[in-house]
């Protein structure tokens, strides 16, 4: 591609990404456990 | 550790060819063959020296990191469609594992070289990318525009493993196409993929 004669040379640091990057799979959730209810106790 | 000079990408036109890499359609430069890979930046190399012959133009530069302002290095954006699109010229022929040629917006940053019609840069990501689909068959090849060898629709569709937008124009040449998108790629406004 012919774009000339270079004029000048800069730094660019994107703030966002410009790559849509894979998202990684979350772990599947792990089923929580419900405590047990304590036991009532005839008092 | 310095501040950058711009915390934007530079936006700027490309033409790729599209070819099968590892059961996939790619975005392939057309002079290296370089194949853009898919979620993961393209990281500029320099060439001068691992090709014999490139020395010889470009005496009295030293090994360096892409793109140095005195070689040719970097990766490439120009500053409209219709320059992008002059790459088709007769000197590029078409080659056999090429199923289609389409336009783009790529975003460039790291180090970034202006020129006098477009940059080169270090790092590069395509930004969107236009598809044409052409409505004069018979007479493409003489627009420019050769017929792809897969229906434009499924190559549409195999590019948008890029996640950036894609777009299918019916247009009857690549040139055609370039005036239909001559705009500023700055201006262009783009949609999240």
């Amino acid at each position: 591609m012919e774009i000339g004669e270079p004029q000048r040379t800069y730094t660019v640091e994107p703030l966002e990404d410009p790559v849509p990057r894979e998202v990684p799979e979350e772990p599947a959730e792990e089923p929580v456990e419900v405590p047990d209810e304590p036991e009532r106790v005839p008092a | 550790m310095h501040a950058p000079d711009f915390i934007e990408p530079v936006v700027g036109w490309r033409l790729w060819h599209v070819a099968e890499r590892d059961g996939a359609l790619r975005l392939v430069s057309p002079l290296y063959r370089t194949t853009w890979p898919t979620r993961r930046e393209l990281v500029a190399c320099c060439r001068r020296g691992m090709e014999s012959g490139l020395s010889l133009y470009w005496p009295g530069i030293r090994r360096h990191p892409p793109p140095h302002p005195g070689c040719r290095c970097g990766i490439y954006g120009s500053q409209t469609p219709a320059q992008a699109a002059m790459y088709l010229s007769g000197f590029f022929k078409q080659r056999e594992d090429v199923v289609h040629r389409v336009l783009g917006t790529v975003s460039l940053w790291g180090t970034v070289v202006e020129c006098e019609r477009g940059w080169r840069a270090s790092h590069a990501y395509p930004r969107q990318i236009h598809v044409p689909a052409t409505r004069r068959r018979r007479l493409s090849f003489l627009r420019g525009l050769r017929r792809p060898s897969l229906p434009a629709e499924e190559i549409a569709l195999a590019l948008t493993d890029y996640g950036v937008p894609v777009e299918l124009v019916e247009c009857g040449s690549i040139r055609e196409l370039a005036e239909m998108l001559s705009c500023p790629a700055s201006d262009l406004l783009v949609e999240p993929a």
